[in-house]
């Protein structure tokens, strides 16, 4: 009787082990490095190298020095993260998006840096303060965030497309919510996890 | 009559004065009351007294009440006064305090009384100071009163102020000059109104009447001139520069009812209303006209006229019940002088990030809308010479005629027409068409042939359901005819094509934003035929437009193909498939093709010198061109060969090349036939996509003389 029970309970162990579900979980770290490539892309030299978060600079200092030896290290010593394969993100349509953007952000930039816009905490751009901005500004603005919001929305569903995966689009804005902020350069205005606005 | 204290006098001093001719009181009005005591007491007092007071108690009316009245005689200074605690009016003017009104000469007669040299004083935030000079009058018999020159000076500009009638019918008359709009806004704080959201800075000239009639009706008119005026809110939604306007109101109130009626001409200044910018240039006005009365029940607007100086004319009339405009019933009369300006400013702010909000338009307009409980039932618009062109290039129309008469209730007959158009880059010539709608149902009323690339696209059908709703479907069925290929690939930068491609478009269908055929689209191209099938347009006009298709090539005359084909002669048949391909944005980023020589072919195959050079580069070979020159094998302009193909799995932006057969290392491009014997090999299995696009394209430019 207790042979039949352990017996039941190895195969009942056994099909547990048998029934392999295979995940594919959203690459996060490769999401990141995704993210902070055309983030550097389209804001060009504003983008600011963002320790936090970002594994292959993880531990380097401030100066130009540390920030190259931590490059080697990560280069000689990939970490697990690293490992993980790049996204693609080279379709016509996000070198589209991105061009698109890139332009648009010479006319963004000096609404960053008044306050007039920030960055949400839902990777989308916003009208914060129309005040900071004279009254022809405030249309134009009005008008660019939009246009960039078509092209940020654009761009999360694409890349999640052109990684096979429609379904990471949420998770791919999330991250790029993220790394928007992480490499704003100081003064611009960004929304927390609560909705309240901070500067940077 | 009994003319002593009523309630008691006060400071008591018996001082001898000459008697004054007595006089009765009346009785029911509160100034009567007022006023005979007045006339009373200066009758029958014949003590000396420095001062004489006597107190009143209190008075009210509907609205407003008087506390604490009293009135007294100085003898110091020989004035008459009135005065009260408290004049409580309704909020938010609040109570005014203090009040003392006094006059200098009193003329008494049997008929009333005569009041020069009057002056005011009371304490509240929208009063200054003293109210020097003013004369009243009154007559008992009529009862009626005049004020006349009364001036108040707020500091910051001055007000004229006239009265005059019956308790039962009145008017006053204000006049102001320089009053500064600002001040008016800091007293009204003091009253705790809820006005902080605007702030209003600019002097204001004008004048003012309210106007009580006797039936009960109440009359406000204004007319007011406004120089350099400028006006924000708390959050910026609502701004005004420098705005020079002059503005004339008349309210009417009646039992619940207001007559409305305003003109006013605004000169220059700059208002950003969220989300519109709205600017008047000198010599531009923006002038406008409204006739509107309200019930408790409903609006009405009988007249309104908007006329933006050199941009369009609005004249509209509504109607609407009290709180849903939604469903208001209405006319509009538009006519755009400039739909360039027009549509920059009233349009398309409300539709940023949409193609709407991404075009750019002139030309002159006419347009009727008419709606009945918010639901559009009419709609005429004509234009001539009109244009519109996409920002981001994706559709253009020039020289518009659009003639469009569209009824929810019954068949409208339209016209629609231009002298060019462009999708994306491709152009179409001079057309139009006449089409019939019935509410949300649009069909063409006889075919249509819209000139394309050096040939047509014929439209035998071009219908819509619902279209006013979001399941609208378009439906189309349709022919190509003598379109260049040439000019397509032109068009599409693709490498260039030659021949001419005619054939079927059948049952496409557009719905949800989405384009599908219903059936093969069938190409007669080089003597040979091209099936398109799956068909799938997304988004043809969104951000990113996605196309999937499957496409079989069948016979085709390699020799009408490159005839005058930079690439070089090749004679032969050719078949192939492109399975799976997708294009973003026009642009390939997937397929699996394979194009070569049919099994079994027959045909006569021979390929031109500079053919295989062109075919070497592209499979990624070496200098073909300086082995194919040297000796023996330069003497030969073209060679047989057994069969051709070349084939390319895209992924991710790189081409898995393939050929006809594998060779050693390689595969075959070219397995040659006859002698002498000539085989293309490629070696190079992955190749970038965009450097094959380079190569083909210097292959098919390439400039130098074509030798057969």
């Amino acid at each position: 009787m207790e042979t039949m029970k352990r017996a039941g309970l190895m195969a009942s162990l056994l099909a547990l082990v048998a029934c392999v579900t295979i995940n594919v979980y959203f690459p996060a770290a490769a999401a990141e490095r995704a993210a902070d490539r055309i983030i550097e892309d389209v804001w060009g030299e504003d983008a600011e190298d963002a320790p936090d978060g970002s594994p292959a600079q993880s531990g380097a200092g401030d100066t130009a020095y540390g920030r190259l030896a931590a490059r080697l290290f990560a280069a000689i010593i990939p970490t697990a993260d690293a490992a993980e394969p790049d996204l693609n993100v080279s379709t016509p349509a996000i070198s589209q998006i991105q061009a698109s953007m890139q332009q648009r952000h010479r006319l963004l930039e000096p609404m960053y840096a008044a306050g007039a816009i920030g960055l949400t905490n839902n990777g989308l751009l916003t009208v914060r303060d129309l005040k900071a901005l004279d009254l022809k500004s405030r249309k134009q603005a009005q008008d660019l965030v939009a246009q960039d919001n078509r092209d940020r929305n654009g761009l999360y569903a694409e890349i999640a497309k052109a990684n096979g995966h429609p379904e990471w689009q949420a998770d791919i804005q999330a991250t790029f919510a993220r790394r928007w902020i992480a490499n704003a350069p100081n003064g611009w205005w960004y929304q927390g996890a609560g909705g309240n606005w901070k500067q940077k | 009559m009994n003319c002593l204290p009523a309630s008691g006098f006060r400071e008591f001093q018996p001082v001898k004065t000459p008697a004054v001719k007595r006089s009765t009181a009346s009785r029911s009005t509160t100034l009567h009351v007022l006023l005979t005591l007045l006339i009373c007491l200066v009758g029958e007092v014949t003590w000396a007294v420095d001062e004489l007071g006597l107190d009143i108690g209190n008075l009210s009316g509907p609205g407003w009440a008087l506390e604490g009245l009293a009135l007294g005689w100085s003898l110091a200074d020989q004035r008459l006064i009135l005065s009260a605690d408290a004049l409580v009016l309704p909020e938010p003017l609040g109570p005014v305090t203090g009040l003392q009104l006094s006059c200098a000469r009193l003329q008494i007669h049997s008929d009333g009384i005569t009041c020069s040299g009057g002056r005011m004083e009371a304490d509240h935030p929208l009063l200054v100071d003293a109210i020097e000079t003013f004369s009243f009058r009154f007559e008992r018999s009529l009862g009626a009163f005049r004020i006349k020159d009364m001036v108040v000076d707020l500091e910051t500009g001055l007000v004229r102020l006239e009265a005059a009638g019956t308790e039962r019918s009145w008017a006053i008359d204000a006049e102001f000059e320089g009053l500064d709009l600002s001040w008016i806004q800091a007293r009204l704080r003091l009253l705790n109104t809820d006005i902080d959201e605007l702030t209003v800075r600019g002097r204001i000239n004008g004048t003012m009447r309210v106007e009580r009639h006797a039936e009960g009706a109440m009359t406000i008119g204004a007319r007011i001139r406004g120089r350099a005026l400028n006006f924000s809110d708390a959050n910026g939604r609502l701004e005004g520069e420098n705005i020079d306007l002059s503005l004339t109101t008349q309210a009417s109130l009646h039992q619940g009812s207001v007559d409305f009626s305003s003109n006013g001409q605004w000169r220059t200044g700059l208002v950003f209303a969220d989300p519109m910018l709205i600017e008047a240039v000198s010599g531009a006005p923006i002038e406008f006209r409204l006739i509107a009365r309200a019930t408790p029940e409903a609006l009405a607007i009988k007249h309104f006229y908007l006329d933006h100086s050199g941009v369009g004319t609005v004249v509209a009339a509504a109607t609407a019940a009290a709180g849903d405009w939604r469903r208001a019933t209405a006319q509009i009369d538009l006519e755009v002088l400039d739909s360039g300006k027009a549509y920059v400013t009233y349009v398309q702010p409300f539709a940023p990030g949409t193609l709407l909000g991404d075009l750019q338009t002139g030309g002159r307009a006419t347009a009727h809308i008419e709606l009945v409980h918010g639901d559009p039932v009419n709609l005429r618009l004509r234009s001539e010479g009109a244009w519109i062109r996409d920002t981001l290039q994706r559709i253009s129309f020039e020289d518009l005629s659009i003639d469009l008469d569209w009824r929810r209730d019954s068949i409208g007959r339209s016209r629609f027409g231009w002298a060019g158009s462009q999708f994306y880059k491709v152009p179409t010539g001079h057309a139009g068409f006449e089409f019939e709608t019935r509410g949300g149902a649009m069909e063409l009323t006889e075919p249509l042939s819209v000139p394309l690339l050096g040939g047509f696209l014929h439209l035998d059908r071009l219908g819509a359901e619902n279209f006013r709703s979001p399941q609208a479907a378009w439906n189309l069925d349709g022919r190509l005819s003598g379109v260049s290929l040439e000019q397509l690939s032109e068009a599409l930068e693709w490498p260039v094509l030659r021949g001419d491609l005619s054939g079927m478009v059948p049952k496409a269908v557009y719905r949800d934003r989405i384009l599908t055929l219903g059936g093969a689209l069938l190409i007669r191209a080089f003597d040979g035929d091209v099936t398109i099938t799956d068909l799938r347009v997304e988004q043809p006009l969104g951000l990113i437009p996605r196309l999937t298709a499957d496409i079989g090539i069948n016979g085709l005359d390699l020799a009408a193909l490159t005839q005058t084909y930079a690439f070089g002669r090749i004679e032969g048949r050719l078949d192939g498939r492109i399975r799976a391909l997708e294009l973003q944005n026009w642009r390939p980023v997937q397929f699996d093709a394979f194009l070569g020589t049919p099994e079994g072919d027959r045909s006569k195959r021979r390929i031109s010198q500079r053919a295989v050079e062109n075919l070497s580069s592209i499979g990624g070979g070496g200098n073909a061109a300086a082995i194919l020159s040297k000796g023996f094998i330069g003497m030969f302009k073209d060679f047989g060969y057994r069969r051709l193909g070349i084939g390319c799995h895209l992924a991710n932006n790189v081409c898995e090349m393939e050929g006809v057969s594998a060779a050693a290392r390689g595969y075959y491009l070219v397995e040659g036939g006859g002698l002498p014997r000539i085989d293309v090999i490629g070696y190079e299995r992955r190749v970038d996509w965009n450097e094959l696009v380079t190569r083909l394209q210097a292959a098919t430019r390439s400039s130098g003389p074509v030798v057969e």
